[in-house]
């Protein structure tokens, strides 16, 4: 009697350790991005998670780029379940819709600017807060994961280019414009995480500092050569490639000595070609005597060996002069048939 | 006779805080509302904005029921200041999340800029075999 209770109390205290530590490491093992937000009653309780395949897609909107819906609860909550994500880190974009817009719906600038950047793969946590009712997302604050403390320090910093035309001249803006940019630059060149940095560049506007600061872009991307995720790919063939340029050049020099012999063709063609195809508008006799005269015969010779009149000869030469456009017997003597 | 001189000067000076007021509130506004359909043609619209224009505001909604649609916008130096594209794909419903989100797509892009240069600024619109509209609102204050 005593073994069997005893056996039993053994077997439960066995299950429920088993039970405790199943609870505990499912709780570890628990990845999701889960937020809390206020928002007034012009908005849908709804929250849309978006991969960005490209740095190039940041401000593009496609219902193929939702990956997952979350429902805000009374309180502001969200979450989503971040298992089916990838296992790299990837640029995503946290975004809600107006009641009277689609799902898809994207708004850039102004107060009702409706989205945030996140970095996140499968294993991560992160919190996001926002509390104040007006502007959506402005001055959220972003935990789990140095990536998007690093990423609010960009939008922080990217903040003050709009900010600069408050009481600023055009030209004091594009001065100031032009100094958040280098920061922006120093950011991209000195931070180790791939995606902090490429995003850093983006919002430097790179396209525009690229030709006159080449090297550093030379630099970066000897730095990054070992990064084979797509968004460097992408940002590779968004510059122009110097090896690109010098096989232009050997292209172009190729082209030209093509040109340069096709020319000499030509010349070939219209100066002797030509003139040996005038031949056949010259008559059996004409031919006859020019024949001779490239033999270097006089007049008189060409007279006896033809056995026709001087006169006649002199007639026959000037009409081969007229026919082939020349002047002078020289000019028959240099003719190569 | 010294009243409806009184008068005078009062209505006078009326009138010159009227008019005082209304340079300082001088604005204007344009909208242009655009509907394309399996549209592949690139459109532009100039806003014109002269020297002294002390804000410019521009606000543009895009809405796609098919096809991809690029809006940018260009300083007079010709500088991209702002751009946003929206693509919807239309696909068989089965069910799936993206079939919840076949109400087609929108964007929007609000531009606020103090003291804008002058010159005339482009917006861009450039569709692939669209369907949908195009609502462009812009803002100036002298």
């Amino acid at each position: 009697m005593f073994k069997t209770s005893f056996k039993t109390y053994l077997f439960s205290i066995v299950l429920c350790c088993s039970c405790v530590y199943c609870f505990t490491q499912n709780t570890q093992e628990q990845h999701n991005i889960k937020g809390t937000i206020k928002l007034d009653s012009t908005w849908t309780n709804k929250v849309y998670l978006s991969l960005i395949p490209s740095f190039n897609k940041m401000y593009t909107m496609s219902n193929a780029m939702i990956v997952s819906v979350a429902d805000i609860d009374e309180n502001g909550h969200f979450k989503f379940d971040t298992s089916f994500l990838p296992e790299d880190e990837r640029l995503y974009r946290i975004h809600i819709a107006k009641k009277d817009a689609p799902p898809a719906s994207l708004i850039i600038g102004g107060d009702d600017e409706n989205h945030i950047f996140i970095i996140t793969q499968k294993y991560s946590n992160i919190s996001i807060h926002k509390n104040a009712k007006t502007m959506p997302f402005h001055q959220t604050k972003i935990s789990g994961g140095l990536s998007n403390d690093a990423l609010d320090e960009i939008n922080e910093i990217s903040k003050f280019i709009d900010s600069t035309g408050v009481e600023n001249t055009y030209l004091k803006r594009e001065f100031i414009t032009k100094g958040i940019n280098e920061k922006l630059r120093f950011i991209a060149d000195t931070s180790s995480n791939g995606l902090v940095s490429l995003y850093a560049l983006y919002k430097s506007k790179y396209e525009s500092n690229y030709e006159i600061n080449k090297q550093f872009y030379t630099d970066y991307l000897e730095k990054w050569s070992h990064n084979k995720s797509s968004y460097f790919s992408e940002f590779r063939n968004s510059l122009p490639r110097e090896d690109q340029k010098e096989s232009y050049s050997y292209t172009n020099i190729i082209l030209a000595i093509c040109s340069f012999l096709l020319g000499i063709l030509f010349s070939y063609y219209f100066w002797v070609l030509r003139k040996a195809n005038k031949l056949k508008s010259l008559s059996v006799q004409e031919r006859k005597i020019f024949m001779l005269l490239q033999d270097g015969k006089t007049n008189k010779e060409i007279s006896e060996e033809l056995n026709i009149g001087l006169s006649t000869v002199k007639s026959h030469v000037s009409n081969i002069y007229s026919k082939l456009g020349i002047k002078s017997r020289k000019e028959i003597l240099d003719m190569n048939l | 006779m010294k009243f409806p001189k009184l008068v005078s000067v009062v209505i006078l000076s009326l009138l010159f805080s009227l008019s005082a007021f209304a340079q300082q509130s001088t604005e204007f506004s344009m909208t242009r509302n655009l509907g394309f359909k399996e549209s592949s043609k690139v459109q532009t619209v100039d806003i014109k904005i002269s020297e002294g224009t002390s804000a410019l505001r521009l606000d543009i909604k895009c809405g796609v029921r098919k096809g991809d649609v690029t809006i940018e916008i260009y300083d007079p130096e010709g500088t991209k200041q702002g751009e946003f594209s929206v693509e919807s794909i239309e696909t068989e419903d089965d069910g799936s999340l993206f079939n919840m989100l076949k109400k087609g797509v929108e964007g929007q892009i609000n531009k606020f800029i103090k003291n804008p240069q002058s010159g005339t600024w482009t917006i861009k619109f450039i569709p692939k075999n669209s369907t949908g509209s195009v609502k462009i609102l812009s803002w100036q204050g002298l």
